[in-house]
């Protein structure tokens, strides 16, 4: 149960994370090119 | 509706604490516009240096009544003993000299408006007379506002021994002096921030937008030593005859919302402020969103002060106060957090955090004293976010494991350090973000001296909040 819940907590958070800064970093590559 | 006072001494606690704190804020707005010149910002900060002294009747007026009706009640103390008299007439005395600076300050800054409608521009040396008013004034209300808040805290003041407390079950009471002081911060920061912003968005001033939002990003920051100050404060006050622990997990409860609040609009406005060195422009409806964001977190900090107020003031209850300690949120989440099934997960997401915060500082701050001097900073700037995102998961994972063991945490030698250096390592941050001197870094060129200053302060202060954090259980 600790496994399950500490990969999913991870996986849910750090993709929320990268995710954002993936769009907030094309808005600015799109902007520029 | 119970935010209306109903009680002079109610009244007296909403108001004062806006000549006072909220001065820090109109005068860095104030600081803000004379340094970038920004001409709506000076006028708005003059208009707020006015309100502010405006503000002085209904506090003086407040203060007086309250004071009376303290003097005549003393039951209203709850059968406390609160040597309150010293503090009482000093915070009196005091407040003349501070309330009449502040009238000099708001009238100066009222007739310098006046004249502006006349003649169309602001004298500079009239400007620089204003501010150093203004300074002075603060460090006045510094005096008053200490004083005033030793009027009715007892816990500010007392001696553990005298109360036969037994010191393995409190906390020092420098937690309860702190909070008292640092919680005020983002309260009046917000109002300050939001009149501030919707003038800013009703002008469409991108300066005064810009400066609004470093407010509300820092307020957010504050949010942090607020809250866990507020935690170990709770532990020194339930030792003191008349405190409600059902009250205080009452207050509890919109704390934590106010700090989720406060998280998602901090983000967002710093997000624009670092979009806007890119793109040189802010994008419409995430300003917005800011605005909703922060409207939605003020309701929950008036909430939250409300309730907070509730715990140490006898004088303005009017409802009976909360009985059962176990109705509230907070005690389940700390029961809940305390299985390792739920602590671990969130721990394994704080460790990702503060790689990222790091991995993020350590980037920018060698780049600042010369490493890779082939990248502009125009670059490094861009991996900002992931520091930003880092520090976010790890308030929230923070607090979660706080709350698995508070009264242990906050007890340890190398938590002070840890929590007195995040809001520093996290503001100073901000510096990366704003400069000009910085953001003009081209490939090749050297950074400018000041930056090294913050960058080493910066690297410091995230060593010691890492470090600090680990030895908790060792030192």
């Amino acid at each position: 149960m600790v496994l399950l819940l500490t990969v999913t907590v991870a996986i849910c958070v750090l993709g929320i994370c990268l995710g954002s800064i993936y769009l907030l970093n094309r808005q600015i590559d799109r902007a520029g090119s | 509706m119970h935010l209306i006072p109903h009680s002079w001494a109610h009244l007296h606690m909403l108001v004062s604490v806006f000549p006072s704190v909220g001065l820090v804020f109109v005068l860095g707005m104030y600081i803000t516009s004379l340094r970038t010149d920004n001409k709506l910002l000076k006028r708005s900060s003059l208009a707020g240096l006015a309100v502010l002294a405006l503000l002085v009747i209904p506090t003086y007026v407040s203060g007086s009544g309250s004071m009376a009706s303290v003097l005549a009640n003393p039951q209203t103390l709850a059968g406390m003993t609160r040597p309150y008299a010293p503090s009482l007439d000093a915070h009196y005395a005091w407040s003349w000299a501070a309330m009449a600076a502040l009238v000099i300050t708001g009238a100066l800054a009222g007739y310098e408006l006046y004249r502006f409608r006349h003649i169309g521009y602001l004298s500079e040396q009239m400007l620089k007379l204003i501010l150093a008013l203004g300074i002075l004034t603060l460090a006045l209300m510094v005096v008053v506002g200490e004083l005033g808040w030793e009027i009715m805290h007892a816990e500010l003041r007392f001696n553990p021994a005298s109360l036969k407390i037994d010191p393995g079950s409190t906390t020092p009471q420098t937690w309860a002096h702190v909070h008292m002081i640092v919680n005020h911060f983002p309260t009046v920061g917000f109002t300050v921030g939001l009149a501030f912003y919707l003038i800013a968005l009703y002008a469409d001033n991108e300066g005064m937008k810009r400066a609004s939002l470093v407010i509300f990003t820092v307020c957010s920051i504050l949010g942090i030593p607020t809250y866990v100050t507020g935690a170990a404060a709770m532990w020194m006050l339930t030792e003191i005859p008349g405190i409600s622990q059902a009250a205080i997990n009452a207050h509890r409860d919109f704390a934590l919302w106010s700090l989720f609040g406060m998280g998602f609009t901090g983000v967002t406005a710093w997000i624009q402020l670092w979009r806007y060195r890119h793109l040189g422009s802010f994008s419409n409806r995430a300003l917005y969103l800011v605005l909703a964001f922060a409207v939605i977190t003020f309701g929950f900090m008036a909430e939250t002060g409300h309730r907070g107020g509730q715990i140490n003031h006898p004088e303005i209850r009017v409802d009976a106060l909360p009985t059962d300690a176990n109705a509230y949120l907070s005690p389940h989440i700390e029961n809940l957090i305390n299985n390792v099934q739920y602590f671990v997960p969130w721990q394994t997401v704080h460790f990702f955090g503060y790689s990222l915060v790091f991995g993020t500082v350590l980037a920018v701050t060698l780049r600042i004293f010369g490493f890779w001097k082939s990248v502009p900073f125009s670059a490094i700037h861009r991996i900002l976010p992931l520091g930003v995102f880092g520090v976010t998961m790890n308030i929230f994972t923070g607090m979660l494991m706080l709350m698995a063991d508070t009264f242990r945490y906050v007890n340890e030698a190398t938590f002070i350090p840890k929590m007195f250096f995040l809001p520093i390592g996290a503001i100073a941050v901000l510096y990366f973000s704003l400069s000009e001197s910085l953001w003009k870094v081209k490939a090749g060129e050297e950074a400018p001296i000041s930056a090294k200053w913050v960058a080493g302060l910066v690297l410091l202060s995230w060593m010691t909040v890492i470090m600090g954090g680990r030895l908790l259980p060792y030192v």
